[in-house]
Order: C-alpha cells, then structure tokens, then sequence
C-alpha cells in the first residue's frame, strides 16, 4: 500500500497508509485536485490539527479502514445516540476538550463517521440532565436575568412530563 | 500495538514519551507530590498550556521537549509555583499554584485576567503515584482517571475563560461553531432540548431556532405514534 505524508499544525509529519488517509473527504480531494502523486515524497499540511489529535484521529481512521462508506446524507434518518460501538465508545473515554477537537477535526477533515459518534457521545452527555447539571458539566454561564431565567423555565415547562 | 499518545495512555510496560521525558528532570529524592506535579505539566502541555518563558527568542513549545523548571518548588514551604501560557494566546498567562496537605495536593489553577476564578481541585497523590515502584512505568496509576479529572475541572474551563478574554474560538460545547452546535442539538430529544435551552440565552436562542423545533417535534411524534403512545 502506498504512504502518504500528512504534518500536524506543530509540525510533526505521520506516514499514513493512502486509503486510511482518503477516509478524510478533505485529504480525498486535495490528493485529487492537485494531482498529488502517491509515490510522490510530497507532504499534506493540515494547519487545523495538532499532533496529539491528528494521532487520534488516524487510530480511529485505521480502526475503521474496512467499514462500508457511510449512506448518503438523509435528513430524516434515525437519531438513535445508543448505537455507538464499544471500541468506539472506549476511544472516545476522554476528557471533554479533546473531544471537541476531534468534533472540530472530523469536521474540517470531512470524516463523516467520525463526526457523527463524536457529536452523538456529546448529545449522549446532554441527555437527562437539568439545566443545572448541563451547565455544570459544560461550563455554561447563566447569562439570565432571575426574571428570564423564569419565563425560560415556564415557557419549557410543558416538556416536564409529571 | 499503537504508541500511546496521551499521558492517559500509557500502559504498564510503556510510559508516553513527553511524561518519560519530564520523569528524567526527577530524581531518587523526588517525592510523590513531585511525581504529581511533574504529570501535571504533561497535561498541561496537552491541553494547549506551556511555562511561561520570559526568554524572548520563543521557540515553538513540543510536547516531547518538555522539562521541569528548577525553581518550580519553595525550599521553605515545599509549594509549587509556575506560570503557563496558552500557545494561541500568548500575552495571557497564567498560574499553577499547588499546595501540599500531607498526602494530599491542593491543585489551583487560574489564569490572570480581571474577574477571574480560581479553579482548584483536591488530589490524593497516592491514588495516582507510587514512587517507589522500581519500574518507572509502574509509578503512576489510574492515569485515565486523574487525567479527565484534571483537564475537565482544571485545564479545560481556565482554557475557557483565556480564550473568552481573548475572543478566540476554543475546544468548548459553547465555543464550537454554531454548525456544529446545532448537529448536536439535532441528535437531543425534546426534553433535553427544552432543558438546554434553559441554560444560557445562547442556547435558548439556537433551540428555538424554529426548523429545528419542527424536526425535533415532528420525529417525535412520529415516534410515539409507531409505539401507540401518542396521547394528545
């Protein structure tokens, strides 16, 4: 299989098998529009991304290397959050800033299947918490006025099945 | 079998190379606190922070060169002292205060901008560093633990507030691009939807973002109506 040099935003050059690197649309195209050649010494920079999270991210490219490609985009499809696979879930067993660099990785790499696991375990953390809890576990400052916060709370209190 | 990566990665027979790294500046003499602190640095360094230098001709900070600064402890107090900085937002720095209680450390971390808070965290270092143990990987333990610990109380709302002060966009559920956010919201429920939103006025305001409202609404509806719950 031929290699492909990609440099993290601190520099550090990864060798990267080409059809693990192509699971990013964003390598895909540039690989294509600019004609690189794979057995060409050339180098990709990827700017948004440092060593630490383009590490990760190749773990998990490798580790998916064989999935189908995932379905076209469907507006209306399933919105389960449980279905996250157990490697998966292990690999995404980190603290909350690397996972919003992954978030943010996936999406500027265009790596659909990660960003949908990253985005579900978020939602996943989100899920049956007040909002106390949610801006406890996310830092959130109240920026309410006590009189908003309570046409806030009144406004959603239809939702609070009794 | 991978590299490990992160400080938290590291098994019992491989340490990640910046914590092996730090681990050289100690010595025979070095106490489990300064096993605690020197660990401290490497998750610092991961989430973005680095030593304030004062020395201007500034090199690109690695996270493979990272070190122990020599006057990092009072000889007097045995407190740890130190100033970082975040790689993106240099001008802003901030402080590392560590207090020991016994076995116990006493973490703050905050950084130096008006109005600001402290965060502080309290650390059984024993749980974490034995440092006797003749096997260097076999110092520390439950890494994962301490290291989400850390960064999640720590590193990362410090980081937060930096780069609220600086307005730069930064690794936070509120700090992600608006997009992003609304992905997220799309994957919640009503319930938590109407939970969020009660947080901030951010939120309240991209929860009330109509379209999604309706697709939310909607796909529960359909939901119940295929369970036979629907109650109207």
């Amino acid at each position: 299989m031929p290699n492909i040099k990609l440099q993290s935003s601190d520099g550090e050059v990864f060798e990267v098998d080409v059809d693990i690197a192509k699971c990013s649309v964003t390598i895909k195209t540039m690989l294509e529009d600019l004609g690189m050649d794979e057995d060409e010494e050339e180098v990709v920079p990827l700017p948004n991304v440092n060593s630490a999270i383009l590490r990760k991210v190749i773990q998990w490219a490798t580790y998916h290397k064989d999935d189908p490609p995932p379905p076209e985009d469907d507006e209306n499809k399933d919105k389960r959050t449980d279905d996250i696979s157990s490697w998966d879930a292990d690999f995404l067993k980190v603290d909350q800033g690397t996972l919003y660099e992954l978030i943010l990785a996936a999406n500027y790499l265009d790596i659909k299947g990660l960003l949908e696991v990253t985005c579900k375990t978020v939602a996943n953390m989100i899920k049956g918490k007040t909002p106390e809890e949610v801006r406890k576990t996310f830092n959130i400052k109240n920026d309410f006025s006590p009189s908003e916060e309570e046409q806030v709370r009144k406004e959603n209190e239809w939702c609070e099945e009794k | 079998m991978l590299e490990p990566i992160l400080a938290e990665d590291c098994t019992y027979t491989k340490l990640v190379p910046s914590l092996e790294r730090v681990l050289n500046d100690l010595n025979e003499n070095s106490t489990h606190h300064d096993y605690m602190v020197a660990l401290v640095i490497v998750l610092l360094a991961e989430a973005g922070f680095y030593l304030s230098s004062t020395n201007n001709n500034y090199s690109r900070p690695k996270l493979r060169s990272l070190h122990v600064p020599k006057d990092w402890k009072s000889q007097e107090t045995g407190v740890y002292e130190m100033y970082f900085q975040l790689e993106t937002v240099p001008d802003i720095k901030c402080k590392l205060v560590a207090c020991p209680l016994g076995d116990t450390l006493i973490l703050n971390f905050f950084p130096l901008i008006d109005g600001k808070i402290t965060y502080t965290i309290t650390v059984q270092t024993l749980k974490y560093v034995n440092p006797y143990s003749s096997d260097l990987c076999g110092r520390y333990m439950k890494l994962k633990e301490i290291s989400h610990r850390f960064k999640d109380k720590l590193s990362t709302p410090v980081r937060s507030d930096i780069l609220h002060e600086a307005g730069v966009m930064g690794p936070s559920l509120q700090a992600l691009p608006t997009e992003l956010k609304l992905r997220i919201l799309r994957l919640l429920d009503v319930c938590s939807l109407t939970r969020i939103a009660q947080c901030c006025s951010e939120f309240h305001e991209l929860c009330s973002d109509a379209q999604l409202k309706r697709y939310i609404i909607l796909e529960r509806l359909e939901c119940r109506m295929a369970n036979g719950r629907l109650k109207l």
